[in-house]
């Protein structure tokens, strides 16, 4: 299930997620990144927590809800994380910027009450890498997100 | 055309007869944070995948009057939630936090950190600080094998054809009431360049027992015995000026894994001064 709507899919048995989704499902806002974990640009949610679709194989995912940035239609947290990077001009070429607003879409998720601290959010984005290197403003951007929340 | 596929048995046993049809070509799927860059990389080239993700049996931790038991399926970030592991293992715990970045940590298994055996793991030394051991299942029956004697090397075990790891089990009295975790590491979440676990008991300035693991550019995670057995007896302030003193820690040198854009002498600096502080992080309840 992918955004709430449920794909039928015919893929190769040991495709990545981050593959089907591109390729099979056309959700472009996921980027392929590394494709070995390390960038985080292929972020998603799976059950709500944040993961490298490039890690997983599409096939043992069928029974989970997966969130992409494309879900930010219905998804009023995205949209207020979106808000934030535009306010603070944290988006430069924009590449990474899927993978890090789910990153923290889903530690917003995640902490539910518990107050998210500039530690414990730079904690979350230690997977997500900007070749742009705006870190700054994308820090600032996030803390101001989870702080609305 | 070569036949691959993605098997999902439900219980051990389906594993296990999955395991005898597949034969060699067979590899078991835990998190895959490991696994699949290897298959994406061309590093790892199997038939079949046994994904254990359906077996609800293997994601229990489990707490005996001796013992707790990680379950083959128990993430890191589950290890990180557990109010057990938090009271009973904080040197796992401590260990835990360092593993990779929450995307990782949120699928990635304990067991399948061990059975892939990087040098680099940060759960290996904490383990070995613990004595902990690896519960392995096949159709020819079960087996226990201690950390140090299942890892041999680089990415390599004494794991059999058929098997299964079902858990690793800590032993509850091996914990210390000092411990410290550190690592050396490019950049947060990677894999360190150097490691270190420390567990200590100290009585009145004493140093009453004590067991150090490191691991990074090594062969294989291991036990610094050379060291442990000589701050035993120490009192715990002179400890630093111990480390300083020793030129050469024998057991590192012997397990140094050459890299060529780290020199031999800066690995051994580092492992030095990695230890000498993690000691002293222990000592200060850090
Ligand atoms: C970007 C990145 C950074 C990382 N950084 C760190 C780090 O800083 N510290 C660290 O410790 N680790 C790090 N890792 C490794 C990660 O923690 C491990 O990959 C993970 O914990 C392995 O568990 P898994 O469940 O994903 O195993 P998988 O990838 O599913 O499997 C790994 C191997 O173990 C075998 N295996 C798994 N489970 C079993 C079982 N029950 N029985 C028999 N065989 C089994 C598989 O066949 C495979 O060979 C990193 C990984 C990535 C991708
Ligand atoms: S593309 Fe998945 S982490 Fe880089
Ligand atoms: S904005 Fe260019 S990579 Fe981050």
């Amino acid at each position: 299930m992918v955004n709430g709507v449920s794909h039928p899919v015919v893929c190769k048995p040991f495709d990545t997620l981050l593959t089907v989704l591109r390729e099979d499902l056309g959700y472009f806002g996921t980027k392929f990144g590394c494709g070995i974990g390390y960038c985080g640009a292929c972020t998603v949610l799976i059950d709500g927590k944040s993961a490298h679709s490039c890690c997983l194989i599409a096939t043992t995912m069928s029974d989970r809800k997966i969130s992409t940035i494309e879900s930010c239609d219905d998804d009023p947290v995205i949209q207020k994380i979106q808000d934030q990077f535009l306010k603070e001009g944290a988006i430069q070429c924009g590449y990474c910027i899927p993978g890090i607003v789910m990153t923290v879409r889903g530690l917003i998720e995640e902490s539910g009450q518990r107050v998210i601290t500039e530690e414990i959010l730079r904690g979350h984005l230690d997977g997500n890498i900007c070749r742009c290197s705006g870190y700054a403003s994308i820090v600032r951007a996030s803390l101001k997100a989870c702080v609305d929340e | 055309m070569k036949q691959s596929k993605v098997l999902n048995p439900k219980t051990l046993a389906e594993v296990l007869s999955l395991f005898e049809q597949c034969g060699d070509g067979a590899r078991v799927i835990a998190g895959g944070q490991s696994l699949v860059p290897m298959i994406s990389l061309g590093l790892s080239e199997p038939d079949f995948l046994i994904n254990l993700s359906s077996c609800d049996d293997l994601f229990v931790i489990k707490k005996t009057r001796k013992t707790i038991n990680i379950g083959a399926m128990a993430s890191v970030s589950e290890i990180l939630n557990s109010s057990q592991v938090i009271n009973l293992l904080p040197i796992l715990n401590f260990a835990a936090k360092k593993v990779a970045t929450p995307h990782v940590r949120n699928f990635g298994t304990l067991v399948g950190n061990v059975c892939h055996a990087d040098p680099s793991s940060d759960l290996i030394p904490a383990l070995l600080c613990l004595d902990a051991q690896i519960d392995l299942v096949s159709k020819d029956g079960k087996r226990s094998v201690l950390l140090s004697e299942f890892i041999t090397g680089p990415y390599s075990t004494t794991i059999r054809g058929g098997e299964v790891a079902v858990s690793v089990t800590c032993q509850l009295d091996k914990q210390s009431k000092l411990a410290s975790y550190k690592k050396v590491a490019r950049r947060a979440g990677d894999l360190g360049i150097a490691t270190c676990a420390v567990s200590l008991d100290s009585h009145k300035d004493c140093i009453e027992s004590a067991k150090i693991s490191v691991g990074g550019y090594l062969r294989k995670a291991i036990r610094v015995l050379d060291i442990e057995k000589n701050i035993v007896g120490l009192p715990a302030h002179e400890i630093c000026t111990f480390i300083d003193g020793v030129e050469k820690i024998e057991s590192i040198e012997n397990s140094i894994l050459p890299d060529g854009s780290l020199t031999n002498n800066y690995l051994s600096a580092t492992f030095s001064r990695l230890i000498r502080s993690t000691l002293k992080d222990a000592l200060s309840g850090k």
